[in-house]
């Protein structure tokens, strides 16, 4: 029965990912044959290229950036937060010119917009939200005009729970993680805001195991990290089939050692991120993971068809268990308190904080050291900068996202931020280490931990 | 004059008057040309009257309007990668190569450009720069015509001129910068005040879809207008992603607009048959058995998934024992027993494709994962199950394992090293007794 595959022609998808696989493998050949000091020198991170390559990109950008225009706060993000990653400074001129400068993309209306006087859209909202946490400072995060921000996301929600991007802009899943997200560190994520979020993940959730970007298309990477870290912060992830997000997201690394986005697709190292953040927060729903198969377990061995009801029932004391979509949300964080300040009612805007707090309670499921050696041979462009794949050129899209990645896998067996990470976790020399990030918003946790206390006085 | 109002019910520039002194000059493509493309035949006649003004190096008035026609119908030339939160955000980097003729004509036509500035039909408005500050961050060293065109636009938006030369001036900047979704919305405004006839949008969308076909924009946009038209437009939207889905057979977006298209305006009679085309084409493509999930769940024509799973079944099997390596039909098989997980354990067809696979010792990832869950689901392993997995664990007989989910798990330990972590967890949270 395989010989059928052998006479006939490859496919599409067979030629493409041949081509793909050879061309890693080369580098992977290639790395294997070098003497011992060449092959450490291959696996380190080049840091100054990087710099310079990042640095540049903040003080001008090429004509051919115009097709990007309308996404100048991403690019910020990208660049601040992969600096921020290797722990470098900006000069203060700088961080000072970014403030500026993202103030005039933020609308008189609340939001941000792609450039100045642009409408003000959801994903540049969360990218210069996080690039202004990632400056830190009081000027900083004092310039963000969180009350105007609210009525923007109020302005943007609808009927089904889900957001529209800007005003009459798509609907999806990263409509609902930008805002959740933003709402949550800015301390402002209230009942209005979270209503009817989780029907909407949850239908977005495909019989592959991974989510969507709209009920009925194909479980994607980054749906899945933007649905699973929306249904987190709104604790209502329990309501996901974890097991089944578990095995759809441990299948999407490949022989390539890094990972696709969707079955069946090419390795791409931004999935690095998307795939690897989903596995930083898997990590710590291991309990949940536990009561759900406990469930079906106890169910006759015989479905895990809608372990969420149930499951939810038990956690949350049954406020939203079963009376179907318009429950209001728990706002006591059960789970999440459980075990570090019980006795307090949690507010929900809480979680992300108790969430990393709460250490992981078991390994990483992914392979955290095959994805190292991608991201460090494969997507590393030793001239700074780094790439989707062997054959494609550097962008900050890939260095933002691939940089990320890294930096979950380094820190991926330190089981509580105190522990820094042994050197056995780490690719190449030490040197390579990255900041932490909180996975749930992608910037550094330092920097996180600023901003949450900051808001919280707000 | 306007455009627009060409574009809103388009007359054939030979029914034009003011164009009868002029022989169109058709393209030279010689007999046997390659990468030709079929133009529409509006798209042929604009483009062979442009040649003929160009030739003649006739700089007049209509020369000009006809100018604004051809760079409205190819536009977006130069790529404009797709600008998202995550896959499409390529910058600079994939120039998706539209056909050398295409780039040819483009050049042509962007020769031609006249500024602003310079067009007496905006000779009343004072263009309004882009506020950056003395100091900007990310500062994209822009071409002139790109920060007229934007000074020119952020005028007529800021002014909230719904007028046809706005509209065209739309045209001018989303052919800049597709992912400029404030010009967009803008340009909807545009259409709803001046009652614009919309087909032709579908037009001028295609053009600047087949250079930016991963852009959030332009799906947008395209569904709005396609929600307009209500079902009159289901065929066109049909064939419409099917074209761009002959590129690229997985485009998110594409797949996207084609269920939209189905669920709000229909059309589902031959999607089975469009999946089978595209699965038969390339059984790897997963965006294929999505969409053939979406089809049996969803059509109003089928009956249901439940209705369907005898027949789905014996598709997917026989998938599976082509290509045992292939995750795409693994996945749709449990899918198929969707809310119903008893029927998936008992069904005989799943254990004995799973049998069937792992006693070829070829390619049994899948199946030894599929049978994982179902013993995890309370499958009881017949007596061949017990003797191939046992088969496949070579590690010795110092591994009595009477488990039969135990053994499964080692085996994919050995076997599938990238998950390792995974099934040694799986092999930690197995049910007592499986």
């Amino acid at each position: 029965m395989e010989s059928s595959a052998a006479t006939t022609t490859p496919t599409v998808t067979q030629r493409d990912q041949w081509m793909v696989e050879y061309q890693v493998f080369q580098k992977y050949e290639l790395f294997a044959s070098l003497p011992r000091n060449a092959k450490s020198a291959m696996l380190e991170l080049q840091r100054d290229n990087h710099m310079e390559y990042l640095t540049k990109g903040l003080k001008r950008l090429e004509p051919s950036f115009s097709v990007l225009d309308a996404n100048r706060p991403w690019l910020c993000y990208w660049i601040l937060h992969s600096i921020a990653l290797l722990d470098e400074f900006v000069e203060s001129e700088l961080e000072d010119n970014a403030i500026e400068f993202l103030s005039r993309c933020q609308d008189p209306n609340g939001g941000y917009g792609g450039g100045p006087g642009q409408m003000p859209h959801l994903a540049t909202t969360y990218a210069a939200v996080n690039s202004l946490i990632t400056v830190g400072g009081e000027q900083s995060l004092s310039s963000i005009n969180r009350e105007k921000l609210y009525m923007f996301l109020r302005r943007m929600k609808q009927a089904s729970g889900a957001f529209r991007m800007h005003d009459a802009g798509e609907i999806d899943v990263r409509a609902c993680y930008t805002t959740i997200s933003v709402a949550s560190v800015l301390n402002m994520l209230d009942d209005e805001l979270v209503q009817n979020v989780g029907d909407y993940i949850l239908s977005c959730q495909t019989y592959e195991g991974g989510i969507a970007g709209e009920p009925g298309a194909e479980a994607h990477g980054g749906y899945t990290f933007c649905g699973l870290a929306t249904m987190i912060l709104i604790n209502e992830v329990n309501r996901l089939d974890l097991a089944g997000l578990l095995d759809w997201v441990a299948f999407r690394q490949g022989k390539e050692c890094g990972f696709q986005g969707r079955t069946n697709k090419l390795v791409d190292s931004c999935y690095s991120f998307w795939q690897g953040g989903a596995f930083a927060l898997l990590q710590r729903l291991h309990s949940i993971l536990d009561e759900q198969l406990a469930h079906r377990h106890s169910r006759g061995n015989c479905s895990n068809d809608s372990p969420q009801i149930g499951v939810a029932s038990d956690i949350c004391d049954g406020e939203k268990g079963g009376e179907g979509t318009s429950s209001q949300v728990d706002k006591t964080c059960h789970f999440m308190l459980r075990g570090l300040d019980a006795s307090r009612p949690g507010n929900i805007n809480c979680i992300g904080y108790n969430f990393i707090k709460q250490p992981a309670e078991e390994e990483p499921l992914f392979h955290s050291w095959a994805l190292q050696q991608y991201i460090l041979l494969c997507s590393q462009d030793l001239k700074g900068g780094l790439r989707d794949k062997p054959g494609k050129s550097r962008d900050y899209y890939h260095t933002c996202y691939s940089l990320s990645g890294l930096s979950v896998c380094q820190h991926s067996r330190s089981h509580d931020e105190d522990s820094p990470p042994l050197p056995s976790a780490l690719m190449g020399p030490y040197s390579n280490l990255l900041e932490r990030i909180h996975p749930l918003f992608n910037v550094i946790l330092e920097r996180y931990y600023e901003a949450h206390e900051f808001f919280a006085k707000s | 004059m306007d455009s627009v109002e060409g574009k809103a019910q388009r007359i054939p520039l030979r029914q034009r008057p003011e164009w009868s002194d002029v022989t169109p000059v058709p393209q030279d493509d010689g007999p046997n040309p390659v990468v030709p493309i079929a133009y529409k035949e509006d798209f042929v006649e604009t483009m062979d009257y442009f040649r003929a003004a160009y030739l003649a190096d006739e700089r007049s008035p209509r020369a000009l309007r006809l100018t604004a026609e051809a760079i409205d119908m190819n536009a977006g030339n130069y790529t404009s990668p797709a600008v998202s939160l995550f896959h499409s955000l390529r910058v600079g980097v994939e120039r998706l190569s539209g056909s050398a003729r295409e780039e040819m004509d483009s050049v042509e036509g962007k020769a031609q450009r006249i500024p602003l500035r310079q067009r007496p039909e905006w000779s009343d408005v004072t263009p309004v720069p882009q506020d950056d500050g003395p100091n900007p961050v990310v500062p994209i060293a822009y071409k002139e015509d790109f920060v007229e065109t934007m000074d020119y636009f952020r005028a007529a938006y800021l002014a909230d001129e719904r007028s046809p030369r706005a509209l065209r001036l739309t045209a001018e900047a989303i052919d800049m910068n597709a992912g400029n979704y404030t010009v967009w919305h803008f340009r909807r405004l545009i259409l709803e005040a001046l009652d614009v006839e919309l087909h032709g949008e579908l037009d001028f969308i295609e053009n600047i879809a087949r250079s930016n076909p991963k852009n959030y924009q332009i799906w947008h946009h395209r569904r709005w207008v396609a929600e307009k038209l209500g079902p009159d437009a289901t065929s066109k939207e049909l064939e419409f992603t099917k074209k761009i889905l002959s590129l690229d057979a997985k485009n998110y977006h594409a797949w996207s607009h084609r269920q939209w298209v189905l669920r709000a305006l229909g059309g589902w009679k031959d999607e089975l048959d469009y999946c089978q085309e595209l699965l038969e084409e390339d059984i790897l493509n997963n965006s294929a058995w999505n969409q053939r999930y979406f089809v049996v769940t969803m059509s109003p024509l089928l009956g249901g998934l439940e209705a369907m799973r005898e027949s789905e079944v014996r598709f997917t099997v026989e998938a599976i024992l082509a290509h045992p390596e292939n995750e795409s039909p693994w996945r749709y098989l449990r899918g198929l027993y969707k809310g119903d997980t008893q029927s998936w354990v008992n069904d005989p067809q799943v254990s004995s494709v799973c049998l069937r696979v792992l006693k070829s010792k070829n390619n049994f990832v899948f199946a030894l994962s599929m049978l994982l869950d179902l013993l995890c689901h309370g499958l009881q392993p017949s007596q061949e199950f017990n003797e191939v997995v046992d088969d496949l664990e070579t590690s010795g007989p110092d591994q009595p394992d009477s488990d039969l989910a135990k053994t499964v798990c080692s085996v994919l330990e050995r076997v599938d090293p990238m998950r390792v972590n995974y099934w040694k967890w799986r092999k930690s949270r197995l049910p007592h007794s499986t």
